[in-house]
């Protein structure tokens, strides 16, 4: 990569924070290499204090993989507690994607079973919910209690599948073993390689969507088959899917996409190519997949916006000999929707994106900013959340590398090293005060929700939802792949623009909180 | 008329229970001047940090917390108490304008097992800090919600009430968060309205808006009212030794009127004054009246639920009180009920409540069912509805069944910002308004409008 041209925001931003004794700024390509590997938790902790980022933990990760296949049973070798945090919210308010109840028989260990050990629990368990459930797959999962005694939790899995004649899958994931959400998926995703089996044949034309995170992709579903999805809201994998097939592809697996049984997944092979949504699910996947399968790989993830749509179809015309297609389907689709693209760069000109968090998705949204001529900026922080992860960059080493060698390479806001992390310094108005830059130069991109009620709000900055789960705009994905992920994103972009021209008025969220 | 009992397989266990170290957090969240450092891996605090962010605050009070966050290295290398220490001190440093004065320390699975020294960590942060602070190992092996509860409950008489007290001046509520109401803070403050009103003296809520200093207060109780039929054996012992034991465990909550006339005779002959509570609810009374009588859709609501058969699942207390108000009350069938607890005890308390039932209806009790035999169960009774907890509202949903949400923990469940309780005389109004919803969903066929609904010729011609 050539050395990266600041753009004069940039330059400006730079010059602005020379000498600041908290705040630092450098495009990302140079931030990346110095940076330490993500499992280096001790250097971490040397350049930016203990990281106390409360997110999931990896048997959450772990069990999120597993609730998307239908004919499965998942028992947890641990305390009643894991399987309530597991359903809290995170198998409760990801279940709102469309995939079923999750059963999770689990052997509530007490202290009997840390002192004495838990494999005859676990193994009359296993015994006990095969004759109550009659899965086709029993996958165990262990909590850290069980993990850290050292259970021979392989070896109890092991005489089950001997002795009750089905697949009894052991899968180490204790909560304490791995921290940083992207370290954690990338080991995961060894599960569903490992659940799949030598293909018989390969077929060229067939497709698979990897890294569909949590969704549903309806022509798969039970029973979908000639009937129109249920609800105005197609997932990300399904627009991937129409794009895939409307040059004459067929869509073979979308993983993890619930509405899978376990020969589902076990049959991913027999399709030739994989293509991606979510990298950091995908790309490990993939990467396995392609080790033991020789699966070929598009490499693009999460496309948002015209240059990373137009790329996908292109490689993917590429891979299987249909590039008159792609270029003829990148025609109609820019036809189509060109003149709300057009219009919202217009609105958005001269605006800045400030955006952190923990996700890929984050990269993605900003590379369609930059696409519609935005300056943005990364900051390696959840503010909303309330915590710094500088560790995330690298925990989501294999989006990074991809974005950079895709030549995304956005500017980073970061605390210097040694410097306290204190996740309030990313507050946007924080930011935004050290930057020099005021409401009307702003697009502000939240998630789940923002904290910043009284001080920056819809009446007077543009908010724009980014969150997978609660954005909703009817016909059009929630996380804004594909073409028409595209236009609804846009066309969300220019309602809240519109919003924000009031400059008065406050929502009520801004009038209950501000002092 | 027969009340069948299920007990649950004997191998495993599937249901929402959480730790120790959450209803340790919820316990002290009622303590202004508190805050705690979570001592154990991420998965574990997250959960706890969504609990402490929820009924708490609306209950009246911000917990602050500091977690530790354990990874590899702290799991492998333990001797984590200078981050312990660290993480208290930012905890209390970073307030300046509301120190806290008591700092918790709580410790999931890892810690526990990796045998941190979490009380030299607290020790370290008192002296420092010029605090209290109590160091406790909530892992989850060691006891589940109800557990952690006890233990902060032991653990607070402990420190602050060494000897019983010669003033004694009214009931303690204890563990309103035990209820099993999802609605509980607003339970507990139409619980105190009665209260108050059958001049039956409240001495302390164990914990609601209380402050460090009048912790030590706690002791001036004649009795203690648990809110809750686990077996809070240290806890009890506790209070027994300071002249104050613990009362109503077998008294049903005051979930709709006919339990609310039971409950409220009860605990005012007992510390009040009964005649003023069967004039309070009188006067209860007269506002339900004026807010359904002679409007008809009152009329059809109340009379609509009659003999529908409905699945209650919940903590022990609540769903043998929701059971039997659905019964007595609304003259609904509840066909199917699934108690969640811990200890014997709780089960034998509601079911004896229940019992009340069993002359008048034949109806089956689950005690702590996997979510697989509940759901199954609910779709082989045939039931309109099912009341239950948020996190199993997929699941029944999944076999067809509408679901209503009034049990659990208050997380991301009833979204209601009405400040109106389920219980006393006045909460039915709520309880209508809730039981209706099932049963409009048990009515309504919202599939069929989509599949059944007008079509244009060109539409039908594409067969959209």
């Amino acid at each position: 990569m050539t050395t990266r041209i600041l753009t004069a925001n940039e330059k400006k931003w730079k010059a602005k924070l020379e000498g600041d004794p908290e705040y630092e700024i450098m495009p990302m390509s140079d931030l990346y290499p110095t940076l330490p590997d993500a499992e280096a938790y001790e250097q971490y902790e040397q350049r930016c204090g203990h990281a106390d980022a409360a997110v999931w933990c990896k048997l959450m990760m772990t069990h999120e993989m597993t609730e998307m296949l239908r004919d499965v049973v998942v028992i947890l070798h641990g305390t009643l507690n894991c399987n309530s945090c597991v359903r809290n919210f995170h198998s409760d308010r990801f279940g709102d994607y469309g995939h079923a109840f999750a059963h999770f028989p689990t052997t509530s260990i007490d202290r009997r079973h840390v002192i004495f050990g838990g494999e005859q629990a676990l193994a009359e368990a296993i015994r006990a919910v095969d004759r109550d459930y009659k899965p086709k797959l029993i996958i165990v999962l262990p909590g850290c209690a069980t993990s850290m005694v050292q259970d021979d939790i392989q070896r109890v899995c092991a005489k089950a599948q001997e002795d009750l004649g089905i697949r009894v899958y052991y899968f180490p994931c204790a909560g304490y073993e791995d921290r940083p959400t992207g370290v954690i998926i990338e080991k995961v995703t060894q599960m569903w390689v490992d659940l799949m089996d030598e293909p018989k044949s390969v077929d060229p034309e067939a497709v698979n969507i990897l890294g569909a995170n949590r969704e549903v992709y309806w022509p798969h579903v039970r029973g979908a088959e000639g009937k129109p999805r249920p609800n105005p809201y197609p997932s990300d994998a399904e627009e991937l899917g129409r794009m895939i097939e409307a040059i004459g592809l067929k869509v073979h697996r979308v993983l993890m996409a619930s509405g899978g049984d376990y020969d589902y997944i076990r049959t991913t092979p027999e399709g030739g190519i994989n293509t991606v949504l979510c990298g950091t699910w995908a790309f490990p996947i993939a990467e396995k997949m392609k080790e033991r399968f020789g699966t070929k790989l598009i490499y693009n993830e999460l496309p948002l916006g015209f240059e990373a749509n137009d790329k996908f179809m292109r490689h993917l015309g590429e891979a299987t000999g249909r590039e008159k297609e792609a270029e003829q389907f990148i025609a109609d689709e820019h036809e189509k929707i060109n003149k709300v693209w057009e219009e919202t760069k217009k609105m958005v000109a001269g605006k800045v994106c400030i955006m952190g968090a923990i996700g890929n998705r984050t990269g993605s949204y900003l590379r369609l900013c930059k696409d519609l001529g935005m300056d943005v900026v990364y900051t390696p922080a959840y503010p909303e959340m309330g915590f710094c992860n500088d560790e995330t960059i690298k925990a989501k080493r294999v989006d990074w590398d991809y974005f950079l060698s895709d030549e995304f390479d956005p500017i980073v806001m970061r605390l210097k090293d040694g410097q306290y992390r204190d996740f309030h310094k990313f507050y946007l108005p924080v930011v935004m005060e050290k930057l020099g830059l005021h409401n009307d130069d702003m697009l502000y991109m939240y998630c789940d929700f923002s904290p910043y009620a009284g001080q920056i709000e819809p009446s007077n900055i543009a908010y724009v939802n980014t969150s997978t789960h609660l954005r909703r705009r009817p016909g059009y994905p929630s996380r804004a792949v594909g073409y028409r992920g595209t236009e609804g994103f846009c066309l969300d972009i220019q309602d809240a623009v519109k919003a924000a021209g009031r400059k008065k008025w406050p929502t009520l969220y801004t009038r209950i909180y501000q002092k | 008329m027969t009340m069948e009992i299920i007990k649950p397989p004997k191998e495993y266990g599937d249901r929402y229970e959480m730790g120790a170290m959450a209803g340790a957090v919820m316990t002290v969240a009622g303590i202004k001047g508190a805050a705690a450092v979570l001592h154990a891996v991420q998965g574990c605090t997250i959960e706890v940090v969504h609990l402490r962010q929820a009924a708490p605050v609306i209950a009246g009070n911000y917990l602050p917390l500091k977690e530790t966050n354990m990874g590899p290295m702290e799991s492998v290398h333990g001797r984590n108490v200078p981050l312990i220490v660290n993480m208290g001190r930012e905890l209390i440093q970073g307030r300046a304008k509301a120190k806290p004065e008591l700092v918790f320390v709580f410790t999931g699975d890892g810690p526990s097992i990796i045998e941190d020294d979490i009380a030299r960590a607290a020790a370290i942060i008192a002296e420092e800090n010029d605090v209290d602070a109590i160091a406790i190992d909530t892992a989850a092996f060691l006891g589940e919600y109800s557990r952690g509860t006890e233990m902060v409950l032991a653990a607070v008489l402990d420190k602050y009430c060494p000897a019983p007290s010669d003033e004694k001046k009214g009931i303690n509520i204890v563990a309103p968060h035990l209820m099993g109401s999802d609605n509980w803070p607003d339970d507990l403050e139409e619980i105190k309205r009665l209260l108050k009103a059958a001049e039956v003296p409240i001495n302390k809520v164990l914990f609601q808006n209380i402050t460090v200093s009048e912790l030590p207060d706690i002791n001036k109780a004649k009795n203690n009212y648990v809110l809750s039929g686990e077996d809070l054996a240290d806890f009890e012992e506790g209070c027994e030794d300071l002249g104050m034991p613990v009362w109503g465990q077998d008294l049903v909550l005051p979930v709709g009127i006919h339990n609310t006339e039971e409950w409220y005779t009860t605990i005012a002959r007992q510390f009040g004054d009964e005649k003023k509570a069967k004039a309070q609810m009188e006067e209860d009374m007269k506002l339900v009246r004026q807010r359904t009588r002679m409007e008809y859709n009152a009329s059809w609501m109340m009379t609509g639920m009659f003999g529908k058969r409905v699945a209650v699942l919940g903590p022990a207390p609540m769903a043998a009180a929701l059971a039997r108000s659905l019964f007595f009350d609304f003259n609904m069938r509840p066909v199917l009920v699934g108690l969640l607890g811990l200890a014997d005890e709780a089960f034998t308390r509601a079911e004896k409540q229940m019992e009340q039932m069993a002359p008048y209806l034949d109806f089956e009790v689950m005690e702590n069912p996997s979510y697989y035999a509940w759901g199954n169960k609910c779709k082989e009774t045939g039931v309109v509805f099912a009341i239950g907890h948020r996190v199993d509202h997929h699941l029944i949903e999944g076999f067809g069944i509408p679901h209503v949400s009034m049990t659990g923990v208050y997380f991301m469940s009833h979204w209601d910002r009405i400040p109106w309780p389920y219980m006393g005389v006045r909460g039915s109004l709520y309880l209508i308004q809730e039981l209706w919803k099932g049963t409009n969903a048990g009515i309504r066929q919202p599939e069929l409008w989509q599949m059944n609904r007008y079509r244009t010729r060109e539409e039908d011609a594409v067969g959209a």
